[in-house]
């Protein structure tokens, strides 16, 4: 009975990954910090299904493990975490992103068909991974990255750098026969996580980083400018 | 007689047009805790304008006339090329995808040449929306049916939807040798397993996605367009037959529901394709046709009813989602085809 409902479940897993990949299209157009939050919350779900998935290969010791840190960690309480910080700074969406929703979803395609790429080429090259597994984990890592570069709040940031790891997580998934302990290391990363957040609350980071961009300065350098040609037309 | 049943196919699917639209009414009355009005109202709407008269617009040319006409005419024929039910279409030949998509456009064209034609800004701004929308939709549609036609080596859609039929008796085979006469639960564990691992799986899965993504955004529902709406300045469909009436507004009408039924007959057959063995066959498959199409009509329904209108900035956003979703299943395709 077990064992068949273990097979049912590794029957969805494709399912899981398509489910994975879209979160990432998702994410790339919403500007809402709750149905990202959401979306990272689903990711969690997501990545327990997957390690009950990758059952037999993992053993019961590493699969009881993982599933109780993917389940606690990262679909509770990480998502009830942020929660209680967005409401304690009181951020509902992000303004002034980088890049617009459109591009972003244009980035976000980019990568996941790179990525897939990338993916079918080494299966090719014979190394016998699953394309969906690599394609998806690999664009969620990339897509992670460029999350950080191009939010602007810190707690966003944050949030990109989750996506991030959950694609590591993944990824370490599917190497997981080999070397489950890899996985368990992998799950560190939330530590550091943990260490991202409770900064965020304490110094109550309200603010986004942006470095004074040059063409603010423009304007209150011209007078001077100004004089200066007056100065030298004399 | 293969060309009756055929015939006898479009038909039903013709009947389910309306059927369709009736529940997606009545789905959404039901999550709003009313009655609804009943299923056929749709048809009775239809009698009702037929026998109306109408009146048209002073400043008006004939293409204002002849478009609603030629919206459905261009519905009805671009029916002719989809496999209804697990059978063959009335017509089918190679390329016949590319024959459905533009008999649509050419459908739609009109449509939008009679509502500039009326001379009414809001009709025009209508007019522009929808182009945009569905210029963008297009090559959603077609990167979708070239994956498909490149999956199986086809092209056209009643050869590459009967393709995909075989391989589910593949799979269920396939499983039923690898479990031997263990109990229903380990076959049916067994099965999901196979099928979802078969090459077909989640290409068809994403292209089921993108077509439901393509009826709602090609019939103006929920999140694109209210059909509900009263303002004339976020309408996108609605505004577009503001001076129609009596038989031309039946028919528009009808082509409206019509193409629903196109995409979810779409959608239906690979879906079919996934779940349905080709030993299935005949009137059976005609019911679970009619079943899944109707699962296809109440799921509209519901995502009309939980989800609220897009700004419309945001709308070139979610259609542009669909073109990403076709666009990655085919690069992943199309270098391990390579």
């Amino acid at each position: 009975m077990i064992s068949d409902a273990l097979t049912l479940l590794s029957g969805i897993l494709p399912f899981c990954m398509l489910l994975f990949g879209g979160s990432i299209l998702f994410i790339s157009t919403t500007s809402r910090l709750d149905s990202y939050l959401k979306i990272l919350t689903l990711q969690g779900v997501l990545l327990f299904l997957m390690v009950i998935g990758h059952a037999d290969t993992l053993g019961l010791l590493h699969t009881a493990l993982l599933t109780l840190q993917t389940l606690v960690v990262k679909a509770i309480a990480i998502p009830l975490s942020i929660y209680y910080i967005l409401k304690k700074l009181e951020i509902k969406r992000e303004t002034g992103r980088y890049i617009g929703g459109f591009l972003s979803l244009v980035v976000a395609t980019a990568i996941l068909v790179m990525s897939f790429v990338l993916a079918v080429i080494m299966k090719h090259a014979g190394s016998g991974v699953d394309v969906l597994s690599f394609g998806v984990s690999m664009s969620s890592i990339v897509y992670g990255l460029v999350g950080v570069i191009t939010r602007t709040k810190f707690i966003t940031q944050v949030m990109g750098y989750l996506i991030f790891e959950n694609g590591v997580f993944m990824m370490s998934l599917a190497l997981s026969a080999r070397a489950p302990v890899i996985v368990e290391a992998g799950v560190a990363l939330d530590v550091f996580v943990g260490v991202f957040l409770i900064v965020i609350f304490l110094y109550r980071i309200k603010s986004s980083f942006i470095s004074t961009p040059g063409r603010r300065v423009d304007p209150l350098a011209s007078p001077e400018i100004e004089m200066l040609k007056e100065f030298f037309s004399r | 007689m293969v060309l009756a049943l055929a015939l006898s196919r479009y038909f039903l699917m013709i009947a389910m047009a309306f059927l369709m639209a009736g529940v997606i009414v009545k789905v959404k009355s039901f999550w709003a805790g009313r009655y609804g009005p009943p299923v056929l109202q749709p048809l009775y709407d239809v009698w009702k304008l037929l026998r109306k008269g109408h009146v048209v617009s002073g400043t008006t040319s004939a293409v204002f006339g002849a478009a609603p006409s030629i919206t459905l005419a261009s519905v009805l024929s671009a029916g002719l090329v989809l496999p209804i039910g697990g059978g063959p279409a009335v017509l089918h030949f190679s390329g016949d995808f590319v024959f459905f998509a533009y008999v649509l456009a050419l459908g739609r064209f009109f449509a939008v040449l009679g509502a500039m034609d009326t001379g009414n800004s809001l009709e025009g701004m209508g007019a522009s929306r929808d182009v945009t929308f569905s210029a963008l939709l297009e090559p959603a549609f077609f990167v979708i049916m070239g994956t498909l036609s490149m999956l199986t080596g086809l092209t056209s859609i009643t050869e590459i939807y009967s393709m995909a039929a075989s391989m589910v008796d593949f799979t269920i085979l396939a499983s039923i040798h690898s479990t031997g006469s263990s109990g229903a639960m380990t076959y049916i564990a067994e099965a999901v397993k196979a099928w979802s691992y078969s090459g077909l799986f989640v290409p068809v899965l994403c292209s089921n996605i993108v077509l439901m993504i393509s009826i709602i955004v090609d019939t103006g529902r929920m999140p694109v367009d209210d059909t509900a709406a009263h303002d004339e300045l976020t309408m996108i469909h609605g505004v577009m037959v503001l001076d129609n009436s009596g038989p031309d507004m039946a028919m528009i009408n009808v082509a409206r529901a019509m193409k629903i039924a196109l995409m979810g007959t779409l959608v239906t057959g690979l879906t079919m394709g996934l779940v349905v063995p080709t030993w299935v066959s005949g009137a059976l498959c005609l019911v679970i046709y009619a079943f899944i199409m109707l699962i296809v009509a109440a799921a509209i329904g519901l995502i009309e009813s939980v989800t609220v209108r897009m700004r419309l900035s945001r709308v070139p956003q979610f259609v542009l989602g669909a073109s990403s979703i076709a666009l990655i299943v085919l690069s992943a395709l199309m270098i391990g085809r390579s």
